[in-house]
């Protein structure tokens, strides 16, 4: 008996997108992620990277054909789409908006129709999993950087999503918050895509690392073998942070 | 820290908490401006429920603020209007300072009522209630966000305030005009920019115009309990005052 295959979490083909003053942004991209996976997007500033992340929920809609878990973003499949498609944004304080946290996560169960029991549930759990329970009521100006950025990774997992999408997650977290939220990410059951820059972070979290440059997917692999390339890093705007040598790829 | 307090859950249905706001400042508008004491009698029913819910001096005082460049303006214009008049010798200045009184009191008692009736002031359930009592939900939708609009202009305008301040600027002359309103250009698109990121992070969240409260609109006892006195003391001081003319 064959099994039939899964559908991708991601499958974009031929994307390519400009912003409204002209400036383009993506270029042909083509890109598969297998439901389970946990892929790093590489690049430099302005590489692309958060755009493409955009595009993954239907923000931002280009040329070319984009389905994620089956449903291709088209504004009939969005509603549907955002809530198995988390997005943790690059700056918390774009994601942080309600009176307090604990509404702040429930902003999403309540979008999605979750009876009030349910959204509560899930909010405990949520912030319980980020050690966040005890800043329920509290404003999210008033959360530190590192508490901010819990907090918006704990509003999207309180939507329970199939695919978590997040922008540059390792940015200003100290070594202790970088750790424990690789620590968290490694324990989800939901394909992960990582958009960074961070090659020690995105070694620690992904096992498949795909590099864009320019709007254009350049390399797609192993992050132990695309990490061990140094020229292909070098000739794409990367580098090996002072002091980090990563392992060599097997064989 | 106030952000830990944990508030008590509002027992009330938002409906009862504006239809109480409506009735008190429609009667006190309504009560004939011949004497002081109705207004007084009136302050007391805002007092009574500021008391109850806890009302914190300071977001009372923040409140009042708003009534300074109200009653600013109007003593302005009603102070030229009696110097134009005064010739005709229609007004006197008796009556003029009365109606300012009055204009004061009334204006003053709305503002309580709001920190009085409408509690503390969750946004969303306004908007929830606004909406169960018909506003249509496209207005309720341009408030909520207007709101938060509001406090992130507010959060931007500081950081823009920081560093500036952070490299020595300090307002001191007319030169320095030029550079607020390159300043104030540059909070505007600052605040735009980000009012556009938020608004995405909404979306990918499922926003889908308005915001769902945990909270669904239900009538109880509690709304009878405190409707009855809210309506009922107003309208009848509002009677008592009539009577006695």
């Amino acid at each position: 008996m064959t099994r039939a295959p899964a559908v991708p979490a991601v499958d974009i083909s031929h994307l390519s997108f400009r912003y409204p003053d002209g400036t383009p942004a993506l270029d042909d991209i083509c890109l598969t992620i297998q439901p389970g996976e946990s892929v790093a997007l590489l690049g430099p500033n302005g590489a692309g990277k958060t755009t493409l992340a955009l595009h993954l929920n239907g923000l931002l809609r280009g040329q070319g054909r984009v389905a994620v878990l089956g449903l291709q973003t088209v504004p009939a499949n969005l509603g549907a789409l955002r809530q198995r498609v988390g997005l943790v944004f690059q700056d918390p304080d774009d994601q942080l908006f309600m009176n307090t946290l604990g509404d702040d996560v429930a902003f999403g169960p309540r979008n999605m129709g979750l009876e009030p029991e349910e959204v509560e549930r899930r909010v405990a759990e949520s912030l319980e999993l980020l050690g966040l329970d005890r800043l329920r009521n509290r404003p999210p100006h008033r959360l530190s950087y590192g508490q901010k950025r819990r907090a918006t990774l704990a509003g999207v997992l309180a939507m329970k999503p199939d695919l978590l999408v997040l922008d540059e997650p390792s940015g200003n977290l100290d070594p202790v918050g970088r750790r424990r939220l690789a620590e968290l990410l490694a324990q989800l059951d939901c394909t992960l895509l990582v958009v960074t820059h961070d090659l020690p972070y995105a070694l620690q979290t992904c096992r498949r690392a795909v590099i864009l440059n320019g709007g254009r997917a350049v390399a797609d692999g192993p992050t132990t073998r695309i990490l061990a390339d140094r020229h292909l890093l070098e000739a794409n705007g990367l580098e090996w942070p002072f002091g980090f040598t990563p392992p060599a790829p097997p064989g | 820290m106030d952000g830990d307090r944990r508030l008590p859950a509002d027992p009330l249905d938002p409906r009862a908490r504006l239809i109480a706001l409506l009735g008190f400042v429609v009667v006190v508008v309504a009560t004939p401006p011949r004497a002081a004491w109705p207004f007084l009698a009136y302050a007391l029913v805002p007092a009574f429920f500021i008391g109850y819910e806890r009302v914190s001096p300071r977001a009372l005082a923040r409140r009042l603020l708003f009534l300074g460049p109200l009653l600013l303006t109007v003593v302005g214009t009603r102070l030229l209007w009696f110097l134009l008049q005064h010739d005709s010798g229609q007004p006197t200045l008796q009556n003029e300072v009365w109606l300012l009184a009055v204009l004061g009191m009334r204006s003053g008692l709305a503002v309580l009522a709001v920190a009085a009736f409408m509690g503390h002031g969750d946004i969303n359930r306004l908007a929830q209630g606004l909406r169960g009592l018909g506003v249509p939900a496209i207005l309720t939708g341009v408030m909520e966000q207007a709101y938060r609009y509001w406090r992130l202009l507010w959060r931007e305008l500081g950081l823009l305030r920081d560093a500036a301040g952070a490299r020595g600027f300090r307002p001191r002359h007319l030169g320095d005009t030029v550079t607020l309103g390159r300043l104030t250009g540059s909070l505007l698109l600052r605040s735009l920019q980000r009012a556009e990121r938020v608004h995405h992070a909404m979306l990918g969240r499922g926003f889908a115009g308005t915001f769902p409260t945990s909270h669904p609109l239900r009538w109880s006892r509690y709304d009878a309990l405190f409707l009855l006195p809210a309506l009922i003391l107003p309208a009848a001081i509002c009677a008592a005052s009539h009577l006695v003319e």
